[in-house]
């Protein structure tokens, strides 16, 4: 394949009905940590504040998290809840004095992220550019508004802000206009932020979730990998955010899927019988997980692209129509390459 | 990285879709200060399926009509609001391409034709300042240097030069319309002048009223070759530049068209008889030649010389043998039967006007005369590439024969040509409807000559030959020669007639952009066609060397001028002796 048809290919992939999904790999390109920076930290701050009960179900997962990674050693061994607790609070402290960082330059203008040149280039319907994200971090709504769009997560207010679907979309109405007895609401371009894992500013306060963008010494509400994942899920907001991810897949057109490794069982239930269907997707990511390859393999319908190298020579191994191609010296699976290469003249 | 060549600000938003009509688009205007500004034929950017594409149409309505609607919410102590009346501003345009900012490895590129529907509610922005000029510069920039064609500027922005493809304006035939004086001639020039700049260009102009005559003219910047077809006065010592189209290069059905009158009832006895006695004389003159390669194979069609003086005496011949029978003479199988075809014949020998067809000089009866005739016609380098012959003396009744039999034994020789070393020649056709005149009003002569031009239309790309058809009344030219052209440059055309010639020639879609036909400008002209990305209109640029075309000032010149008496008089004498000079 020319590279040429490649790129008419991958232009043609970013039209109508596109939903975004969008993993940790994103997070990890901008300078979050990942899974493996993940583990080490909670190995290193785990112990000392524990019950016996929870030190010694911590004892048993932290081998296992040290020889499979966190995700596969929490799906092994469940662990107690106030040990669950003490891995959320660990988790969320990491990710969020990184974020603090990656923020502060957002702030000052030494940083771009990748994602907000992203949103310049996609379509954007007047219901709202869907993103789907597993990530608990605030980079996709900070990217969105930095592009210039607005950004609705559901939560409406600033200092413990209630989950309102209803007045979250109305508040971005511009006007109301009446045609022949019809009226119209006209929105301003937005993004619809789905996070059925949780977000770092969700808190649970008085038995209800609310929103407070600063940091609180409470329980924030994210969902950690595992057997718990399930039983966690199923409550307000998760269960929301889950329902509007899940229906905007159904809907879904097309997929773009960036840094996601087909690991999660939630988003799993809908996304991969909606890619075997036939739905045209994009996988951008650094490297493809076995699910995803598995996917590139058997479905024509996906594009997978990730790092490849021949001979220390980089570039980008792309599935094309269950066919692996090459493309040396073009990083195509990194977001910015792709835009610069692809989207931009 | 190159830039976009269209950026859109909020500025230049104009509204969003609310309906699509196959090639039209609807446009739900929101801006009504930017509508102001629209003009006709003002080109849309509408956003397709990507972000990065965009569907570009052309105004063609524009309407404003008054509605109800909310109040501006800014009085909020009002409760008891009441609907306010505002104007609902419509535009409708029709869908002539898409561009995109990125097209796989290639960036702003430009196609005719809408990939994609426009989506409901897609928003609409106004194309025009710098986004016009970087985009009128990419639809020149399409065409390799060496194809390039420029006519003249756009006038939607005239700091852009408008390109054509010259390569496919020339290909499939073209036509040059316009009423009179609205700049068809100086098109002409213009053209010719630039197809004079390249090396080896070959084009025939048919020049009706000897108007391109400065062309010619070395001494004033001319570049291009003068023939003229001979005149009565020119038979006895022919000049260099003339032509003679002697009776032999006419094949059986040309011959036949002038001299036989279909409606006497011995026309298929005559038409036989004459078939057979060429065929005979043109047979001897291939033995006198020692060509007995070609005598294998030629026909009664093939122009080789022979004698007509001989040719009627075996006609007359017939025309008078008696048979034989058991009992003496009896009448003849042919006598008497041809006594009015040969009347015919001799009637055209004489008749002077036909000179240059039945009283060719001795030298052009010689057997290589036709080879020196057409290679001045066909060569081309060192200027002597485009060449303009003058029909302004040959009468109008034989006009058809002549342009017809011209274009035939040209198109014939190219025909015959090996494909790798032909060149490709065009055929100017100016003043059209003259001698291409739509066939329910052609007459047996004239159905001939449309023939071999319909024919020329019909398959002449295939052997590099084309035509580019030059008329003030497209409604008076054949219509199978205008709807095998690919492309029109149409200047003004008042008439009602004409203009709906052209509309029915546009595919449908574009129909409506002729409705400015009637309001260009002098020297202003839509260019249409697939040797341009868009139908544009234009502001052609003024030809260095104007052609012999212009238009008089009655008003003054009745002010200021006294007839002269002798120029009368020896204008009379010329009629009589059918030449210019005394």
């Amino acid at each position: 394949m020319e590279i040429h048809d490649l790129k008419l290919l991958l232009q043609g992939h970013l039209s109508d009905g596109l939903v975004t999904i969008v993993g940790s790999g994103l997070s990890c390109a901008e300078g979050l940590p990942g899974m493996t920076e993940l583990a080490a930290h909670l190995r290193e701050t785990i112990g000392g504040d524990l019950a016996p009960v929870d030190c010694e179900c911590w004892a048993k997962l932290a081998p296992a998290v040290a020889a499979k990674g966190l995700e596969a050693a929490l799906l092994d061994i469940a662990p107690t809840p106030a040990l669950e607790a003490a891995i959320v609070a660990r988790t969320a402290d990491l990710i969020s004095s990184c974020e603090r960082e990656i923020i502060a330059q957002i702030f000052t203008n030494t940083k771009k992220l990748r994602f907000t040149r992203l949103l310049s280039h996609l379509l954007k319907p007047t219901t709202g550019i869907p993103v789907v994200t597993t990530n608990y971090d605030r980079l996709i709504e900070i990217a969105a508004e930095e592009a210039g769009l607005g950004v609705d997560t559901m939560f409406i207010g600033h200092f413990a802000g209630a989950l309102n679907e209803q007045e979250s979309r109305l508040s971005f109405c511009q006007e109301v206009t009446l045609r022949s007895r019809q009226v119209r609401y006209r929105y301003r371009p937005r993004v619809n932020v789905f996070k059925p894992h949780g977000s770092l500013d969700w808190y649970h306060r008085e038995g209800r979730p609310v929103r407070y963008a600063g940091e609180l010494p409470s329980a924030r509400l994210i969902i950690t990998p595992g057997i718990n994942k399930f039983r966690n899920g199923y409550e307000s907001p998760f269960d929301r955010h889950r329902d509007r991810a899940n229906s905007a897949i159904d809907r879904a057109t097309r997929f773009l899927i960036i840094g996601y490794g087909f690991n999660d069982d939630h988003l799993e239930t809908h996304l991969t019988p909606r890619i075997r269907s036939g739905i045209p997707t994009l996988l951008l990511t650094y490297e493809l997980s076995a699910n995803a390859i598995k996917l590139a393999r058997e479905c024509p319908n996906v594009i997978a692209i990730q790092r490849g190298s021949v001979d220390g020579e980089e570039g980008s191994s792309i599935f094309v129509n269950t066919a692996e191609i090459y493309v040396p010296h073009l990083a195509l699976w990194e977001l910015d390459t792709f835009i610069s290469e692809v989207l931009e003249p | 990285m190159t830039e976009p060549a269209l950026q859109f600000s909020d500025v230049d938003k104009i509204g969003r879709v609310a309906s699509v009509d196959t090639g039209r688009v609807a446009v739900d205007v929101n801006n009504s200060v930017l509508l102001t500004r629209i003009a006709i034929g003002q080109l849309i950017a509408i956003r397709g399926v990507t972000e990065r594409e965009y569907l570009i149409a052309m105004t063609e309505r524009v309407t404003r009509s008054v509605r109800e609607e909310l109040p501006e919410q800014d009085d909020e102590a009002e409760t008891n609001l009441i609907l306010s009346t505002v104007p609902t501003d419509m535009l409708q345009g029709v869908l002539i391409g898409t561009f995109r900012t990125v097209d796989g490895a290639k960036a702003n590129t430009f196609k005719r034709g809408a990939d994609s529907f426009p989506q409901i509610d897609r928003e609409c922005f106004v194309i025009e300042g710098s986004n016009l000029q970087r985009f009128m510069g990419i639809l020149g920039a399409g065409f390799s240097e060496d194809e390039r064609l420029k006519l003249g500027t756009f006038v939607a922005d005239r700091s852009a030069d408008a390109i054509a493809s010259g390569d496919k304006f020339f290909q499939r035939h073209a036509a040059i319309l316009g009423s009179t004086g609205s700049g068809k001639s100086w098109a002409v020039a213009l053209i010719l002048e630039r197809a004079a700049k390249l090396k080896y260009p070959n084009i025939i102009v048919f020049d009706m009223h000897g108007e391109y005559a400065p062309l010619t003219d070395k001494g004033r910047g001319g570049f291009a070759e003068r023939f003229r077809i001979a005149g009565p006065g020119d038979l006895e010592n022919p000049a260099d530049d003339v032509l003679f189209l002697p009776y032999w290069l006419l094949n059986r059905d040309e011959m036949l068209s002038m001299i036989l009158d279909r409606s006497d009832q011995n026309a298929p006895n005559q038409a036989s008889r004459f078939t057979l006695h060429v065929r005979d004389l043109k047979g001897k003159t291939l033995d006198a030649e020692n060509k007995s390669v070609v005598k294998k194979t030629f026909t009664v069609d093939s122009p080789i010389p022979y004698d007509v003086k001989k040719l009627i005496g075996l006609l007359t011949a017939d025309n008078t043998t008696k048979g034989v029978g058991k009992t003496g003479p009896v009448k003849g199988e042919w006598e008497d039967k041809l006594t009015r075809f040969i009347s015919r014949l001799e009637a055209k020998l004489d008749d002077r006007r036909y000179g240059f067809m039945f009283a060719p000089p001795p030298v052009a009866s010689k057997y290589d005369w036709l080879a020196d005739q057409v290679l001045k016609l066909l060569k081309s380098g060192d200027g002597t590439g485009i060449k303009v012959v003058d029909f302004s003396e040959v009468p109008a009744d034989v006009l058809p024969v002549v342009t017809g039999t011209f274009a035939r034994l040209l198109y014939d020789v190219q025909f015959w040509m090996g494909a790798e070393t032909r060149t490709p020649v065009t055929l100017l056709c100016d003043e059209a409807h003259l001698y291409l005149p739509v066939r329910d009003d052609a007459d047996a002569v004239q159905r001939q000559a449309l023939g071999t031009f319909e024919r020329i239309a019909k398959e002449g790309r295939k052997y590099g030959f084309s035509l580019l058809v030059v008329s003030q009344r497209p409604s008076d030219v054949s219509r199978t020669i205008l709807s095998q052209c690919n492309n029109f440059l149409a200047l003004r055309l008042t008439n009602e007639t004409d203009q709906s010639v052209i509309r029915r020639l546009m595919p449908d879609s574009l129909a409506r952009l002729t409705s400015i036909l009637p309001l260009l400008d002098t020297g202003e002209a839509l260019l249409l066609g697939d040797a341009v990305l868009l139908p544009t209109r234009i502001k052609l640029d003024i030809p260095k060397v104007t052609p012999d075309s212009a238009t008089r000032d009655f008003w003054k010149e009745w002010g200021s001028m006294k007839p002269d008496q002798n120029a009368i008089t020896s204008a009379v004498e010329c009629l009589r002796s059918q030449s210019r000079r005394r």
